[in-house]
């Protein structure tokens, strides 16, 4: 069997890509049957030299919601439990997934570079949350966000639900109550500028 | 919703920020209409059809008829009804299952300015008072949904009455009520007297806007649709959502509806899609 | 509720010269075309007009179940939604879903779900629906061929594509593809799918009255009709790659001055894109 498949060229469904000796299959793209190696995707190939991997690769692959390590969600917190917040993730490197049904979680050593006693410092129920992906599992991600550009981009007063603005680093007040709270705020809690794709 | 939350806290201020500066997030102006393409006769079956794009958002619409006896208040008139169905292939928010509260207000809304404009010539559908009229089905579908279903829904309703072909008939027996096809059509010059355009305009904060895209729709405080007939007579008004508007805004907007809805009528030129073989 | 217009089946499907009523050979297919990413909005889309048919497919997912007890933590679940817009018919179809679409939504998934890897997306489901806004006869074909491609386009990963086509049995002859009146005043109609990675059947359903050789026969028609209409899919597949590649090509990220942090994560993603295929 002569080996055409060539990195970057289009690969139908089905189409044989090599045996299992020449390359080691990818999971999300490719399948492999007998030792012979098919694409299950549309696209380009790629092979990958050092690793022996052969893939195939969607022409835009941002457009899919599988998240990778390093993508920027953006997220509204579920759960508060003692050491790790629980996130219901809605947006994935500024696109809108409706009902994604992407769960993230954040552990309290992630949240900041400074030091978090309890995890109420720094989020509360309903706050939504932008953060980073560091870590994927079975049907969870880890999140971190120990960065300036990463935390809270807005929150409600826990107390009578109103808005809240910032007054200082990291500290928030309630318009309506007048309640201080505390929160790992991203740097541009209240001015968020973003730009989704829907 | 926990979405809608999430885009209001994300885009709300941009889009804001941006139309304070007469600047929309797709480029347009601030009373600019998006693209506006129509395709009539799409559909075989039906007696008219059309599929109107605005932007991104499709929707196609068809009109049926069938025969039945007419309402008991209106004994000698045909009976017309608008549906429209939001279908979750258009977007991924919507939910299939019977008509939701959005599905109904908005096919009511496409319905009140043909309704009020006395659009069509109702007492053309009757066949035998009391007994026998033609009963006209206006079925709406988003097939992509991405802002301003009400404008191109009411465009697409019209224009598939235009270009519809629903055949006439004559009466064999009074009595018994029979009736066959005389082989020929209504002419919808005739039958239809007015075609009442629909603008819709957005809230966000103090700063209104024609014709909002899905994101300006997710994110903003509130619509209001006025609709004006051939002759410049508002027949329909509609608020929508959570904004509320000043007497001197609604006034003003009125005119400016007025304005923009001229222009469509001319750019867009209905009777076009008139079927030719009508009689 | 009556029309003026009754559908009168003609007398005679099979013309004096061979031909059927819109001018095919027995085993010539209606003209098809196919076309991928039609709706914005989805995952992945397709829309397919086949003679008289027109159908729009679009996928959602993977993504959440809902309700969550139909979640299986092993593997995603496939739903399939076949549904007519009222106006498809020469009768006005009542708006809610019928029986008869709901057979098909399920004919549908049966055949389409033995191709997918839904292993990959466990607690999760991936949600077909398609529309048929003008119905022709044989769309539950149209509407498995159209299917597939919506999911290929929304990146499911899949063994192979599959492909459907129905033989009839009009005036004693055998045909390929029925019509709409050809289905209807037809003496047999068989339905029929095929898994390529295999070829193997995964949907087929027959009614009418035919002998076992002209069973046979129409197998060979639709394993031939098959083939063609394959050749299509894969072509509408190629141009939609070569369409988006393009797009991307031609993309320039707008570069607004402004010190947002935001923004500048927006342009890092962007050139991760461009150049992704060497930084993985």
């Amino acid at each position: 069997m002569t080996n055409n498949t060539k990195n970057g060229e289009y690969a139908s469904i089905g189409q044989r890509l090599g045996v299992v000796e020449e390359y080691l299959p990818d999971k999300n793209s490719t399948y492999a049957d007998k030792g012979v190696i098919y694409a299950t995707r549309s696209g380009a190939i790629h092979i990958d030299s050092h690793k022996k991997k052969i893939s195939v690769k969607e022409p835009d692959e941002s457009k899919r919601q599988k998240m990778k390590i390093g993508d920027i969600v953006i997220g509204i917190i579920n759960f508060v439990r003692k050491y790790s917040v629980g996130v219901k993730i809605y947006i994935i490197n500024n696109n809108v997934k409706f009902f994604s049904g992407n769960l993230g979680n954040v552990h309290v050593s992630q949240i900041s570079r400074n030091y978090v006693e309890k995890i109420e410092d720094a989020f509360q129920k309903t706050d939504i949350l932008r953060a980073k992906v560091s870590k994927l599992n079975y049907n969870e991600v880890d999140l971190v966000t120990d960065q300036p550009n990463l935390g809270v981009i807005s929150a409600d007063c826990s107390r009578c639900g109103g808005p809240l603005y910032l007054i200082k680093r990291d500290l928030l007040k309630c318009e309506i109550c007048e309640n201080i709270e505390k929160r790992k705020l991203a740097n541009d809690y209240g001015s968020v500028k973003t730009r989704l794709i829907i | 919703m926990s979405l809608s939350k999430i885009l209001v806290s994300t885009e709300r201020k941009y889009i804001l920020n941006n139309l304070k500066r007469d600047k929309r997030i797709d480029g347009r102006d601030l009373y600019q209409y998006r693209d506006i393409k129509i395709d009539n006769n799409i559909v075989k079956a039906a007696e008219g059809s059309a599929e109107v794009h605005l932007g991104k958002t499709c929707v196609i619409t068809g009109v049926k008829y069938e025969l039945g006896p007419p309402f008991p208040d209106m004994p000698d008139k045909g009976v017309y009804t608008v549906m429209a169905e939001l279908i979750p292939m258009s977007w991924g928010a919507f939910e299939g299952g019977p008509p939701d509260e959005r599905a109904i207000e908005l096919a009511r809304l496409i319905d009140r300015p043909i309704r009020s404009a006395k659009t069509i010539q109702n007492d053309m559908l009757c066949l035998i008072p009391n007994k026998l009229v033609y009963i006209i089905f206006i079925d709406v579908y988003s097939i992509n949904y991405s802002g301003n279903l009400i404008d191109s829904g009411a465009i697409s309703a019209l224009t598939a009455l235009v270009s519809s072909k629903i055949p006439t008939a004559k009466i064999v027996d009074k009595e018994k009520a029979e009736f066959e096809w005389d082989g020929g059509y209504f002419n919808t010059k005739k039958l239809l007297k007015n075609l009442p355009i629909s603008v819709t305009f957005g809230k966000i904060d103090d700063v209104v806007f024609v014709d909002p895209n899905l994101t300006e729709e997710l994110v903003m405080d509130g619509r209001i649709t006025y609709a004006f007939d051939d002759d410049g007579n508002l027949v329909s008004l509609q608020k929508g959502g959570l904004a509320t508007f000043s007497i001197d805004e609604i006034k003003s907007l009125a005119r400016k509806a007025k304005e923009l809805g001229d222009k469509l009528r001319k750019d867009l030129d209905l009777w076009q899609y008139q079927n030719l073989k009508n009689k | 509720m009556s029309l003026l217009i009754k559908d009168e089946s003609p007398e005679k499907l099979i013309g004096e010269d061979g031909k059927r009523l819109d001018g095919r050979d027995l085993n010539e297919l209606r003209s098809i075309k196919m076309e991928v990413g039609v709706i914005p909005n989805a995952d992945g889309s397709a829309y397919i007009e086949w003679g008289g048919n027109k159908i729009y497919a679009a996928v959602y997912g993977p993504r959440e179940v809902h309700p969550r007890h139909d979640a299986r933590p092993d593997r995603g679940i496939l739903r399939t939604f076949y549904r007519m817009t009222t106006y498809s018919v020469s009768e006005r179809k009542r708006p809610a879903p019928g029986r008869r679409e709901k057979e098909i939504s399920l004919v549908i998934k049966n055949a389409i779900e033995p191709v997918l890897f839904l292993e990959l997306y466990p607690d999760s489901a991936v949600e077909v629906y398609i529309e048929v806004i003008s119905a022709d006869g044989g769309t539950r074909c149209a509407c498995t061929t159209v299917a597939i491609l919506a999911l290929v386009d929304a990146g499911i990963p899949m063994r192979g594509l599959i492909t459907a086509v129905a033989a009839g049995k009009v005036d004693g002859k055998l045909i390929i593809d029925c019509s709409g009146d050809e289905d209807k005043s037809g003496e047999a109609d068989l339905p029929c799918a095929i898994t390529w990675y295999n070829n193997q059947i995964s949907l087929l359903q027959f009614d009418g009255i035919m002998d076992l050789e002209e069973f046979d026969r129409s197998l060979d028609l639709i394993m031939e009709a098959l083939e063609k209409i394959h050749k299509l899919q894969e072509e509408a597949l190629k141009k939609r790659y070569i369409d988006v590649r393009n797009n991307l090509k031609n993309y320039k990220p707008e570069v607004v001055p402004t010190s947002n942090i935001e923004e500048k994560i927006d342009l890092n993603n962007q050139k991760n894109q461009n150049g992704g295929d060497q930084t993985e």
